[in-house]
């Protein structure tokens, strides 16, 4: 088993790096879940993930969010040649992209028609709030409350955005 | 029933308020800036209307009369004033009841406590004007509220039956462990201690074993190896307790009785009984405390499903100093009241519209609001140089 530590920037991309890594098939344990809330943390601790790698592999997952392109957010960030065992990723625009990856599940989850799930969700300029539309046409009472903001709520998301999307990343 | 909208002059540390209250409140602020005596209003209007030993010259005295009452700021003006509205739905433009009291100290002779006013209003219609005539033939009258009064409050029952069951929890471990050897005197409906078991007890077995049946679930997941929770009394002395088992322990370790339970497990096990307690308001003192962060980040939503539960919609006000408890960025900010201290006695701010604006961007209250909660000059802070 080769024990690897992991880094996110929240909860949910945990959740999704940790369904991969259980699903790749390799015989990979995660030994350490690095996380606070943001990205800032993640950059600001690159030079410590590539001291870690020389040991064990870390693997980093971030959101390109409105930076330009993948290729610059990976030259600005690593500024050295990677060590062999640090692997960074980048999700474009951001992590809800790759849940609305597999547009079947998703629809399946949010009780809604497949054919409303856009094809190229790397394409969308917000992915996020594509999601909270698409949930906002959903049958599922439950789901909505959680992932949506009450109303009159000035908020962006619902307070179980996070525990209802890792439920999907987690059953589906 | 919501509290919509309370009015206090010269309570405690506020000079004058007039806030809007939404299904959730949280209360932010430094210390001693009056978090928990805003909380003691809804706590002072419940001893009132509480059916034994209730009424206003108890709930002032257990307050160490009105001069310790008053707002210190209060300088020509010695009337103590409250007032909330209430409503069916937090929709409702109008409030359905409304109840107001001012009172102060007589000012002569033997410095009576004595009602300057009682009004109450139903859907707009005034059902109670004191001082009324009877009132001024027998002044003795006004040492007590139509409220306490269950031959006198017909007409409003039920804000009164209302404030009587508001629910007040700060549950302090070591006063449930140690319970017997710090002896001593228990306060009526004691929030902080032994009462929460024998509140449990008074629950009907069926009731109860529900209940404590949802809570072992929910301590499952969140309480290392804790596998099964009981309520039982004991033999000897009938005294209520409640008992784990453990996973993994020595089998002969068998069950613990909650003197050994961690202070977190009891905090926890306490606010979820709470929560499951009863449908009027509830007051929760800084229920992050002891609990790991993990669980703290949890509760604004453990809030929010409760409430779609009908049986158990009631309204909360929190106080909190917790990061992790605000870092939810679902959280509305509208419910967020952030008290600040001010010569004049302390303010209460709700979010303006461009801390608004910023967690409309996705920033949390977290990140937004308590930054401002923190005291002023903390930077030069020590106590050694």
């Amino acid at each position: 088993m080769i024990e690897i530590a992991i880094a996110t920037e929240d909860a949910l991309s945990e959740a999704v790096l940790e369904t991969l890594v259980q699903h790749s098939g390799r015989p990979v344990q995660i030994a350490a879940r690095l996380r606070r809330q943001g990205f800032g943390y993640l950059k600001s601790r690159m030079a410590s993930f590539h001291q870690m790698a020389q040991w064990r592999p870390v693997l980093v997952l971030t959101d390109l969010d409105q930076a330009h392109c993948a290729p610059l957010l990976l030259r600005d960030w690593l500024r050295q040649p990677p060590a062999p065992n640090l692997l960074l990723r980048v999700a474009v625009r951001e992590i809800e992209a790759w849940l609305l990856a597999d547009g079947e599940a998703f629809a399946t989850f949010m009780g809604i028609d497949p054919g409303k799930v856009p094809t190229q969700p790397e394409r969308l300029p917000d992915p996020k709030q594509r999601l909270l539309s698409l949930v906002r046409q959903s049958r599922q009472r439950d789901v909505k409350r959680d992932l949506l903001p009450a109303p009159g709520s000035r908020t962006v998301q619902g307070l179980g955005y996070n525990e209802q999307l890792i439920r999907f990343v987690r059953d589906h | 029933m919501w509290i919509t909208r309370l009015k206090l002059k010269n309570w405690r540390n506020f000079k004058q308020i007039d806030i809007a209250l939404w299904d959730r409140v949280y209360l932010i602020g430094p210390n001693a800036s009056g978090k928990s005596n805003l909380l003691d209003v809804f706590r002072f209007l419940r001893d009132i209307a509480k059916t034994s030993g209730g009424g206003l010259q108890k709930a002032v005295k257990d307050r160490h009369g009105i001069t310790k009452l008053r707002c210190l700021q209060a300088r020509t003006d010695p009337e103590v004033a409250i007032e909330v509205a209430l409503a069916e739905s937090l929709d409702s433009a109008a409030p359905k009841w409304t109840y107001a009291i001012g009172f102060k100290s007589e000012g002569k002779g033997p410095q009576r406590l004595l009602l300057n006013y009682e009004r109450v209003s139903h859907q707009g219609q005034i059902v109670l004007n004191r001082p009324d005539a009877d009132d001024q033939a027998d002044p003795a009258r006004l040492t007590q509220t139509h409220l306490e009064q269950i031959n006198a409050n017909a007409g409003f029952r039920p804000i009164a039956e209302f404030f009587a069951s508001v629910t007040y929890l700060h549950l302090v471990p070591q006063l449930l462990k140690y319970g017997d050897a710090i002896g001593g005197k228990r306060l009526d409906d004691d929030p902080f201690g032994q009462g929460f078991l024998e509140r449990i007890a008074r629950c009907t077995p069926r009731t109860r074993d529900a209940r404590l049946k949802r809570i072992q679930t929910a301590l499952q997941v969140a309480v290392p190896q804790f596998k099964e929770l009981r309520f039982v009394k004991d033999e000897v002395n009938g005294h209520p307790h409640l008992e784990a088992f453990y996973e993994h322990w020595r089998p002969s370790a068998g069950w613990q009785r909650e003197e050994q339970f961690s202070d977190g497990t009891l905090r926890l096990l306490a606010l979820l009984w709470s929560l499951l307690d009863g449908d009027s308001l509830l007051l929760l003192e800084e229920p992050e405390l002891s609990l790991n962060e993990a669980l703290v980040e949890k509760i604004p939503l453990l809030l929010d499903r409760l409430q779609r539960q009908a049986r158990h919609q009631r309204q909360i006000l929190l106080s909190t100093h917790s990061e992790a408890l605000l870092r939810n960025p679902g959280i509305d900010g509208r419910g967020i009241l952030r008290l600040e201290p001010e010569k004049e006695g302390t303010r209460i701010v709700e979010p303006d519209e461009a801390e608004q604006r910023m967690m409309e961007t996705g920033l949390s209250a977290a990140e937004v609001l308590l930054p401002k909660a923190r005291p002023a000059r903390l930077d030069q802070w020590a106590l050694f140089k």
